[in-house]
Order: C-alpha cells, then structure tokens, then sequence
C-alpha cells in the first residue's frame, strides 16, 4: 500500500556548502507527522523527465513538527534528483512527500551511542543529537569530511557539541583510525555509520577485527541506486515488456509504467521492495538479501539486470 | 544442534555444550563451581586468550552481586564475551547483570551444569529452587504448579501455574 502524500511547501533554502544546499519544508496547514531520531522521507520530484522519488534524512529536532528540514548534496553524476534540488527547487516550491519512516534509529538500549559520519552522512546525527541531549544520553561524534566542501554544519557542531565532537579533514590529511576508535569503545556501545560505502565497509572491517558482535553496528546507506547499463525486463504475468534506461532504477522503471512496488528506503537495506524473478543473470547491488535468496529474489530500488541477459519478473 | 533449536520454544533457554572458538581478545568466566567438568574445560581454554579475567566464589544468591564481578562486567570494552558457567539459577542471575551492563546474548556462552533451576509462581509470585520435576508446590502459597517450558530471562525462572484449576489456592487465601 503507497502510503498518503503530504504537500508541503519550501519556505527556505539555505547554502550550506559549495555543494550541500538545505531544505526547509512547511506543512500548507498545521503541523507535520512527528518523526523519532534517525527517519528518512521520501520526496517526489517533478523533474522534466519523470517524477524521481528520493529519499532523505531529516536533520531537525524530533520535537519540531512545523516544518522538516533536509540536507541534499549535489552528486556529481546526479540522475536528476540532487541536480534538480540545487538548480530548479526555491523558495514558495510545492512538494510531495512521504510521512517520515525510520530505518535507523538509535538503540535504545546501548549504553553508549558512536556515531560516524563522512560528509553528508552527518545529516540522520542532527536529529540524533538533539535526542541524546534531551536524554543526557552518552555519545561521541566522529565526523569525516573535506573542508569547505563538505564540512556541513560543522562550525555549528563545534560551538553546541566540542567536547563529543571529533573532526578529520582529508585536507589536512587528518585521518580516522577506526581500528583504534573500535578497539577500545565501553560494553554496551551501539556504533552507527552514515556515509560513502568505503566507509561503512571500513567500519565494518574494524568492527569484525575487534570482534565486535554483528549486532552492535547499523548504518544507513543514503546514496541511491546508482547508474548502470541500459537492459530489458519482461513482466510474465502482466505480459509487458519495459526497457530500463541507464539513469533510472528497475523500481523507477516499474513505477513509470504503472506497477506500483511497496519501497522505502529505495537504497537497498529496507526489504520492503523485493521481487522474485524467474529467468536472467542480475546485477545485485542491495545489502538485504542472503545470496541463497538472491537467486530467485531481487531488490528492484538499486539492483538491475545484465546488460544483454533477458530479465523475467514474476509481477 | 540445528533442528533442536527449531524445536524449542522460543522462550525456552538454550545452553552451549562447549565453549565455541572465540575471536575475541578478552574473555570473562563467571564460574559457580571450579570442579565441575564443564568449568575444568572452560579453565583450560582461558589461557589460549591474550586477555582473561576468572571470577569465581560470586555472591549471587541474594539477588545482589559482588561489586567486583559488576565493575569487571562494566570496565571491559566491546568485543569481549562472557562465559557463565553454573547451574541455571546462577546462569540467569549473571545474566541479568551483565544485561544491564550492555552485554548482549551473542556475546555470551551459557554453560548450564546442573538441572538446579528456579520456578516462579505466577500466583503469589514467589521463586523457589526446582530440579527437573513438571509439577511442586508452591512453598509461600501452597498452591500445586504445573511447571511451563515458558521462561522468563527477566526473572530467570520458568513459570509454574496452577495445575489444578479447581483447586487454585493452597492453605489460606492470600
Ligand atoms: S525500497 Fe528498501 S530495499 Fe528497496
């Protein structure tokens, strides 16, 4: 079931960086749907070609529902979706969104909250913070990023958090060592990573060297399905035939033609997207399936078919 | 191993039958009786471990642990596992304190040695020691319980309900 849409409006955006623009979004009466630390919306962008879907992290306090704010960095082999954030989305813009889901919230039960960020990543940790404040929660901050380019907020965390707060410039060649950082975190610590895939897979690396239970480690991939290459899918039983172009999703390919699939996170964790196919070689790029599943199952939100192997969905 | 685990009931405890091979770095025993043959074997695997700390003689009975077993179970960092070896009273009343500590299930090994296990009484709330009887009495209300495979980590007991549902006080009426 497609969950109901929320107009909102934007009512402000501010530069944040060269290259990470933020995003305040009103509701046209009242106020939002509360949101817990950590939750995600997904906004529907009229770009020329299509209506993109993509999700984003809210940023603001929890305990503020008159407007949601969201950080949006300008990928540079942008599909559409952070090209037309930056250059066509301005201030008085009427937008659809998804009430807030969370796939990353904070356990609440760890004794200790480390959080590490790389760039833009930092954004699900705003809301985090404001939360672990209130709470007088134990914490500390980790934040990775190139200075000036994709240092965001970080004069503001300096002032409100210095204490939890540690920094590493790849500028300055400062450098995150996540072997010594895991090595030696409290019983009971809870680490979440929110950044570039080389950075979870670090972290995950670090953690397994430690002998860190599976358990203790979450992370939220916030990139979307990346490009690929141009490839076919047939539907068997609504007997259709779809061509999935080199910028869009399968997902997106589906939604295009009519086939609605229940998603959320459309980034490949979440699960909620998944599809059986019958026949072809897939390209599998989701971090949800076992490998026995993935080969009858496939996530449509980032996975594709092999360019010239004839891909058979059972919908 | 497999099809035992799909056989129990979810609430019912499972036990290690040996220590498994660790990658920890640090491994903490919380041992009840050093003589029994399952903690013999656990004491000659702790030094194969670069870091290992041994805590026998614990005060457990009471409810109340040794503040040295506590700060040993706080201090360590992630990465570390527990092993408790003991009978099941003394298994769930460590693991309730290394809970609270932060540890998680995955991070210890339950070594059950004897068939010593409590049985709460859903009725005047009661815990008193069991072996492996299915029925007792309760000893505060008298009452006669059906001893349930329904295990509760919380109170590290298994539920005993009245087993005779005409005859559901003992003596007096509490
Ligand atoms: S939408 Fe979450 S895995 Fe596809």
């Amino acid at each position: 079931m497609m969950r109901s849409m929320i107009e909102v409006e934007v009512t402000k955006v501010k530069q944040i960086t060269d290259v990470i623009r933020e995003f305040t979004l009103s509701p046209m009466t009242g106020s939002l749907p509360g949101f817990s630390s950590g939750s995600h919306i997904q906004l529907h962008l009229p770009t020329s070609v299509r209506v993109l879907k993509k999700a984003y992290s809210l940023l603001s306090d929890p305990a503020d529902t008159s407007s949601y704010r969201i950080a949006v960095r300008l990928q540079e082999h942008s599909k559409g979706g952070s090209r037309f954030m930056h250059e066509r989305l301005s201030e008085g813009d009427h937008l659809h969104i998804t009430p807030p889901a969370n796939l990353f919230a904070p356990n609440s039960f760890a004794r200790h909250h480390l959080m590490i960020a790389g760039g833009i990543g930092i954004t699900p940790f705003l809301s985090y913070l404001a939360e672990f404040q209130r709470q007088s929660k134990s914490y500390e901050l980790h934040y990775a990023y190139r200075g000036g380019v994709t240092d965001a907020y970080v004069t503001d965390l300096r002032q409100a958090f210095s204490a939890k707060l540690h920094t590493y410039d790849s500028n300055l060649e400062q450098r995150l060592d996540l072997d010594q950082l895991l090595s030696n975190q409290p019983v009971g610590t809870h680490v979440y990573v929110c950044g570039p895939e080389r950075l979870r897979l670090a972290v995950q690396e670090a953690a397994t060297k430690n002998a860190w239970s599976p358990s203790r480690i979450h992370w939220e991939a916030f990139a979307g399905a990346e490009p690929g290459q141009a490839f076919q899918v047939e539907l068997a039983r609504l007997n259709k035939t779809l061509e999935v172009s080199a910028d869009e999703s399968l997902l997106e390919a589906l939604e295009a033609s009519g086939v609605e699939i229940p998603n959320l996170c459309r980034g490949g964790v979440c699960g909620q997207c998944v599809t059986t196919y019958l026949e072809g070689e897939v390209e599998h790029r989701d971090a949800f399936l076992s490998q026995a599943d993935q080969s009858q199952q496939l996530m449509p939100c980032v996975s594709r078919g092999r360019c010239g192997s004839r891909l058979v969905l059972d919908l | 191993m497999e099809t035992e685990c799909q056989n129990r009931l979810p609430s019912q405890p499972s036990y290690a039958q040996s220590i498994p091979k660790l990658s920890s770095r640090v491994l903490i025993s919380m041992i009840q009786d050093a003589e029994h043959p399952k903690a013999i074997e656990l004491l000659s695997m702790v030094n194969a471990l670069p870091v290992s700390k041994v805590l026998t003689n614990i005060q457990w009975e009471a409810g109340v642990i040794d503040p040295v077993v506590s700060d040993a179970l706080h201090s360590t960092s992630v990465g570390s596992h527990l092993a408790i070896c003991g009978d099941e009273r003394f298994i769930w009343a460590c693991w309730s304190v290394a809970s609270q500590a932060g540890w998680l299930n995955d991070e210890m090994t339950l070594l059950k040695t004897e068939d010593v296990r409590n049985l709460y009484c859903v009725h005047c709330g009661h815990i008193q020691a069991i072996s492996t009887q299915t029925e007792a009495e309760c000893q505060s209300c008298q009452v006669q319980l059906f001893v349930r495979d329904h295990f509760s980590q919380r109170l590290g007991a298994y539920m005993g309900v009245c087993l005779d549902a005409n005859q559901p006080y003992g003596g007096e009426v509490k």
